[in-house]
C-alpha cells in the first residue's frame, strides 16, 4: 500500500473515530517522516488526483529507504520564504520538496541536500531549430510565460516578437495556433503539457544560465544532521527512480545548453532534440550555471495543511453512519434517487458538524450558501473539500473512506439546497 | 418644466459635491472632491479636551481597518477588513446596530490581495448602499435591511484583482476599479447601472493593440500592463468628469515594457502611473496626466485625487491636487489636465529633481543613477515603494488654504531581478530592501502643505510610518492617527497637539464628523496594518510592536 494512501485513510479514520470515541493507534517503530510539499503543483507535488508529481513519488520512495511512515505537511508555496517561515522553519515538518539547491539560496537554518534533478527552461519548437544563443530567436514569434526570465531575457533583444502569455501552458496552446514559432518557458511544465495535452508532438531543448534554473534539492533543519545525511544517501541510490520518474512526469532530460556561453562556436549550435533521447545533441555543455530566484513555478493559499495520521495504526473500522442524530429522511418529492440516497448519507456522516440537510447556524458550516460562496465552481470546491478534508478546521478527508458513489450522493444533495 | 428639473438636479448633485458643508458626510471623502474637511466647528481648540468617547462598535475583524463611514439620516454605514467581513448599519447616536451585510467571500481569498485584505468602505444613493468586494464582485445593498439587490463581477479575483475602495457615484452609475498590479492585470474602470447592476461601459486603463497609446508599450508588454485603478476616483459634477488614479505598470521588470533607462523614449506606458479624466456618461477618456513615465519605482499614482479652486495667472482655475508616491505634490486643471505645479513634498525625494512644467516630464537623476534596472542596482532612492505618502487620505482645509497629509521618509535599493509568475500569484521582478530611513532620522510624520506656496507649513515627525488619513474641520482642528494607537486632534495652524485618545490598536483609516440634534460627533476606525509591516524588516518589527491588531470604531463628542 502506498504510504500516502495509507496515510490519509487512517487520518479519516482518526477524526471518524475521535467521534465515537478513543481509537487505539498501535506505536511505530520509528517515528514518521514529515514532508512538506506544494498540494498543487503539477508536474512537481500535488494532493489528489490521479497524478501526485515527481515530488511526492520521490518522497515515499525516500521514506521507504529510511523506513519512516511519512506525514504529509501540505504548504501552497508561491511565497516560497513565506512557505519555509511556516512550515519547516517552525518544525512543521523534517524535509521540504524542494529548494533551489544553489548556494546563494540561503534559508535560515536548513541545509540542503545535493541536488538530485535539474530543472529550468527549454525552448519548445514544432520544427528543429539552429539554437545556440538568444539571438538565434531574431525574427521568430517566440511565446514566453509573462515576467519570466525568458520574457526579460528577450526584452532585450532586437527583432525577436515576444508573445506574451500567463503560463507554459498557454505559451504551448500559442504555437499549437500558429500564433508563434517557438516557446521559451519553464521546461518541467512544458514537458508535462506537452506528454499529456499535445500528444508529444513537439520537440524540447533545455538551457541553463542566469536565472534559467538550476539543481533542486531536499532541505532539512541544520539541527537534524543525521536525517540530512540519510536523506543524501538514498537519493544517491535513488538515481535510476529519480531517471523514471522525470520521464513519467515528462521533465526535459537533454543536457542543458548554457545560454551565458555566448561565444560559443558554431559547432557547439545544436538541433533541438527529440525530448527524452538525451545525448542526441553534439556537445558537452558546462554545467556551471548559476540559479538565483529560479524557483520551481509556484502555486497557491497560505496555511500549513496537515494531513495524516501521526503513527501506522491498525485499521480503525470507524463506521461514523451510527453517531448521526436521526434526522428526516424524508425526500424531496422531486428530487432524484441519487439525491435522496446523497441527503441519507449526509444526515448519517456529515450532520454532526454540519446540522441536519446542511442547514447549520454557524455560518462558516451552513452548506446551503455554497453557491452564494463559490458561484458555479461550488461543486469544485465541496468535491475537493470532501475528498481532501480541511484538517485544520477539523473537517476530516473522506475520499477512501466513503465511497465515490456516496459523495456523488452527497453532492447531488447539496445542489439541491443551495441558496 | 424639464429645464427646471434638470437645474435642479445640477444644483442638487452640486450641494452633494460639497455636502460635508451641511455637517453630514455622505461619501467616503467627505464630498466627491475628497476633500475631508467639515463646516462643523461645535468642537473646537477651545473644548477638544473635552471630547470623550460615546459609543463604539467592534468591527469584527482584526487586521488592516481603513474605512471611513459614511452617514445616511441618522445611520451610519461602516465596514471591516477581510471582504468586507461585516458591513454595519448602524444608529449614529448610540451606536445600536440596525443590520449587518456578511457576504461570502471565498476562503483563501488573501493570497489575491498584495497588500492585505482591507475595505475603505461603501457609497449610498437613493436607498441603495454601494461595496466593492476582495471576491471582484460590486454589490448594491437595500439600505433599509442589508438585503443584497444586485452583485456585479467587475473583475476575476484569482487572476490577482481585488476590488477594495468604495465606488464612485455619477447620476445613475456606480463606477469602480479594482488591484492587481502585482499580479499582471490589465487595468479597467466600468460603470454600472444603480438600478440594475448592468454594466454601462468600461474603459480600459492600457490600450489595446492598435489604440492610440499602444505605442508606448514595448512588444505586446501592454497585455499584462497593470495601470489598475484601486483607490478612490473623484467626481466633479460641473464638468461631469471622474477621476481616477492608476497603479503602477506591470511586470515591474521595466525592460519588458521599455528601454529600462531615463531615456524612456516611446516607452512610457500609458495610463499607468497616471490620473485619468472620464467623461461621467461614456467613459471616455477626456485627458490625461502621466505622473511618473516609465515607472520602475511601484510608483502608483492611485493617491485620491483632491478638489480645490486656486488662483494662477490671476485667474481661478478648478484644480486638482495630488501628493504622489513619487515624492511630488502636483495641481493640476481639472478641466484641461494641464500641469500647473509640481513640487517635492517628501525633501529626500532623489529620483527625479524636478518636473518640467511645460513638458509634464520628470528630469530623472542622471545616468540611470537612482532608476532600478537589469542588473542595475539603484541605492539610496527616495522615497522607497510604498511612496511619500500612500494611500492614506489627505484633507484639505478651504478656510487656511492647507493640505494635511500623512507622509513617510524612506528610502530603498532596488535591483531588477528575475522572477517567477503564476497565475494569481504576487510576482515582484525586483530585489529591494525597503527598511531605509531617510535623511533626519524620523521614518514619517504629519505635514500641512500650502499648495499655493509649494512648500510645508508645519511639519510634526514620527519615529514611525504610516500614520493615518486625515480630517479638518472649521473648529480650526485637524485630527489623525498614528500607528501607535493614538487618536489625536491638532490645532490646525501650528500642528500642536491639544488632545488624544488611546485606541487600543493602530489608525490607518481616516476620520469622519457629522452633527445630529445640534450634536457634532467624530469617528474613526482603529485596527493596525497587518501586511505592510512585512515589507519593512527590522523597521516593520517595530510597527508591528507599536500596538496589537484590532478593529474597532470610536465614536467621539463633546460631554
Amino acid at each position: 500500500m502506498r504510504w500516502r494512501r495509507f496515510a490519509r485513510a487512517l487520518a479519516a479514520c482518526c477524526v471518524a473515530g475521535a467521534v465515537l470515541g478513543p481509537v487505539t493507534v498501535a506505536a511505530a517503530a520509528e517515528p514518521p517522516l514529515r514532508v512538506c510539499a506544494d498540494p498543487d503543483n503539477l508536474p512537481f507535488s500535488k494532493a489528489e488526483g490521479p497524478e501526485h508529481g515527481l515530488y511526492i513519488d520521490l518522497a515515499e520512495r525516500v521514506a521507504q529507504r529510511l523506513q519512516r511512515p511519512i506525514e504529509w505537511v501540505w504548504h501552497d508555496s508561491s511565497y516560497q520564504r513565506r512557505a519555509l517561515r511556516n512550515t519547516i522553519q517552525a518544525n512543521q515538518c523534517d524535509a521540504y520538496f524542494a529548494l533551489p539547491a544553489d548556494a546563494e539560496y540561503r534559508a535560515r537554518g536548513l541545509q540542503k541536500s545535493t541536488g538530485f534533478l535539474h530543472v529550468g527552461y527549454a525552448l519548445v519548437a514544432p520544427a528543429p531549430i539552429a539554437f545556440s544563443r538568444l539571438e538565434d530567436l531574431k525574427g521568430r514569434r517566440v511565446a514566453v510565460q509573462y515576467s519570466s526570465t525568458p520574457a526579460v531575457l528577450l526584452a532585450g533583444i532586437e527583432g525577436v516578437t515576444v508573445v506574451t502569455q500567463r503560463s507554459a501552458g498557454d505559451a504551448l496552446d500559442s504555437l499549437a495556433k500558429g500564433e508563434a514559432d517557438v516557446a521559451f518557458v519553464w521546461g518541467p511544465s512544458a514537458g508535462f503539457e506537452i506528454a499529456r495535452r499535445f500528444a508529444g508532438r513537439w520537440q524540447v531543448m533545455s538551457v541553463t544560465g542566469h536565472g534559467l534554473g538550476g539543481p533542486v534539492s531536499v532541505a532539512v533543519r541544520r539541527d537534524q544532521p543525521e536525517l540530512a545525511k540519510s536523506i543524501d544517501q538514498a537519493l544517491e541510490a535513488l538515481r535510476a527512480d529519480i531517471d523514471a520518474l522525470a520521464q513519467k512526469y515528462g521533465f526535459p532530460r537533454d543536457k542543458p545548453l548554457a545560454l551565458e556561453r555566448q561565444s560559443a562556436a558554431p559547432t557547439q549550435a545544436r538541433v533541438a532534440s527529440r525530448r527524452g533521447e538525451s545525448g542526441a545533441h553534439t556537445t558537452s555543455v558546462p554545467w556551471d550555471w548559476i540559479a538565483t530566484v529560479a524557483d520551481v513555478p509556484a502555486a497557491t493559499s497560505d496555511k500549513a495543511t496537515k494531513k495524516a495520521a501521526p503513527k501506522p495504526a491498525a485499521k480503525a473500522t470507524a463506521k461514523a453512519a451510527e453517531a448521526a442524530p436521526a434526522a428526516a429522511a424524508a425526500a424531496p418529492a422531486e428530487a432524484d434517487p441519487l439525491a435522496v440516497a446523497g441527503r441519507q448519507k449526509f444526515n448519517d456522516v456529515c450532520s454532526h458538524c454540519h446540522s441536519p440537510d446542511g442547514a447549520s447556524p454557524m455560518r462558516e458550516r451552513d452548506l446551503r450558501r455554497l453557491k452564494m460562496r463559490y458561484d458555479d465552481k461550488w461543486p469544485d470546491v465541496a468535491t475537493k473539500t470532501i475528498h481532501e478534508g480541511r484538517p485544520q478546521l477539523g473537517m476530516p478527508t473522506w475520499k477512501g473512506q466513503l465511497a465515490e458513489q456516496d459523495i456523488e450522493g452527497i453532492l447531488a444533495f447539496l445542489k439541491t439546497i443551495q441558496k | 418644466m424639464k429645464r427646471i428639473l434638470s437645474t435642479w438636479v445640477v444644483g442638487a448633485l452640486c450641494v452633494a459635491a460639497s455636502s460635508a458643508g451641511a455637517q453630514g458626510w455622505p461619501i467616503y471623502g467627505g464630498d466627491s472632491g475628497n476633500t475631508r474637511y467639515s463646516t462643523a466647528k461645535q468642537i473646537n481648540a477651545g473644548n477638544v479636551g473635552k471630547l470623550h468617547v460615546q459609543w463604539a462598535l467592534q468591527l469584527g475583524t482584526t487586521r488592516s481597518q481603513e474605512s471611513t463611514p459614511i452617514l445616511v439620516g441618522d445611520t451610519l454605514y461602516v465596514t471591516s477588513s477581510f471582504g468586507p467581513k461585516n458591513l454595519f448599519a448602524v444608529n449614529a447616536k448610540t451606536g445600536e446596530v440596525k443590520w449587518t451585510y456578511q457576504p461570502d467571500v471565498p476562503k483563501g481569498i488573501d493570497q489575491y490581495a498584495c497588500c492585505d485584505v482591507n475595505n475603505r468602505g461603501v457609497a449610498h444613493n437613493d436607498g441603495r448602499i454601494f461595496v466593492g468586494r476582495l471576491d471582484g464582485h460590486l454589490v448594491a445593498i437595500d439600505a433599509k435591511n442589508g438585503k443584497e439587490l444586485w452583485k456585479a463581477k467587475v473583475v476575476d479575483y484569482e487572476q490577482g484583482s481585488v476590488i477594495t475602495s468604495p465606488p464612485t457615484l455619477v447620476k445613475n452609475l456606480v463606477i469602480t476599479g479594482f488591484g492587481g498590479g502585482e499580479y499582471g492585470a490589465r487595468g479597467s474602470i466600468a460603470a454600472y447601472d444603480q438600478a440594475t447592476g448592468k454594466e454601462v461601459w468600461r474603459t480600459w486603463t492600457v490600450p489595446a493593440p492598435g489604440e492610440p497609446g499602444s505605442e508606448t508599450w514595448k512588444g505586446d508588454s501592454g497585455k499584462f500592463g497593470g495601470a489598475v485603478a484601486w483607490h478612490i476616483g473623484s467626481y466633479d459634477p460641473k464638468l461631469n468628469l471622474v477621476y481616477y488614479g492608476t497603479s503602477n505598470p506591470s511586470p515591474w521588470s521595466a525592460g519588458v515594457r521599455g528601454n529600462d533607462s531615463s531615456k524612456v523614449g516611446p516607452y512610457t506606458n500609458l495610463y499607468s502611473a497616471s490620473v485619468l479624466a472620464l467623461d461621467g456618461d461614456t467613459g471616455k477618456i477626456k485627458w490625461h496626466y502621466q505622473f511618473t513615465p516609465h515607472d520602475a519605482w511601484d510608483y502608483d499614482g492611485v493617491n485620491e485625487l483632491v478638489f480645490s479652486d486656486m488662483t494662477f495667472g490671476g485667474k481661478k482655475v478648478p484644480v486638482l491636487m495630488q501628493a504622489n508616491r513619487n515624492g511630488f505634490f502636483y495641481v493640476l486643471d481639472r478641466a484641461t489636465g494641464k500641469l500647473l505645479s509640481a513640487n517635492k513634498f517628501i525633501p529626500a525625494t532623489n529620483w527625479a529633481t524636478d518636473i518640467d512644467l511645460k513638458t509634464g516630464m520628470p528630469n530623472e537623476a542622471p545616468g540611470d543613477l537612482k532608476r532600478p534596472g537589469m542588473k542595475r542596482k539603484a541605492v539610496d532612492v527616495c522615497p522607497n515603494l510604498i511612496g511619500g505618502k500612500n494611500w492614506m487620505p489627505m484633507s484639505y482645509d478651504p478656510g487656511n488654504g492647507l493640505v494635511f497629509l500623512s507622509t513617510m521618509n524612506l528610502c530603498m535599493d532596488m535591483e531588477g531581478i528575475q522572477s517567477e509568475y503564476k497565475r494569481g500569484t504576487m510576482y515582484l521582478g525586483v530585489n529591494f530592501d525597503l527598511g531605509k530611513i531617510g535623511p533626519g532620522g524620523h521614518a514619517g510624520g504629519v505635514m500641512a502643505w500650502d499648495p499655493a506656496k509649494g512648500k510645508a507649513a508645519w511639519f510634526n515627525k514620527d519615529e514611525l510610518p504610516y500614520s493615518g488619513g486625515m480630517l479638518s474641520t472649521a473648529g480650526g482642528l485637524l485630527f489623525h492617527g498614528d500607528l501607535k494607537g493614538w487618536f489625536k486632534a491638532l490645532d490646525a495652524k501650528t500642528g500642536k497637539t491639544l488632545w488624544k485618545f488611546n485606541s487600543g490598536s493602530g489608525i490607518t483609516a481616516a476620520p469622519m464628523t457629522y452633527t445630529l440634534d445640534g450634536k457634532q460627533y467624530v469617528a474613526v476606525v482603529s485596527g493596525r496594518t497587518f501586511a505592510i509591516p512585512a515589507f519593512f524588516g527590522a523597521l516593520g518589527e517595530k510597527m508591528v510592536a507599536a500596538s496589537p491588531e484590532g478593529g474597532t470604531l470610536f465614536v467621539f463628542a463633546l460631554n
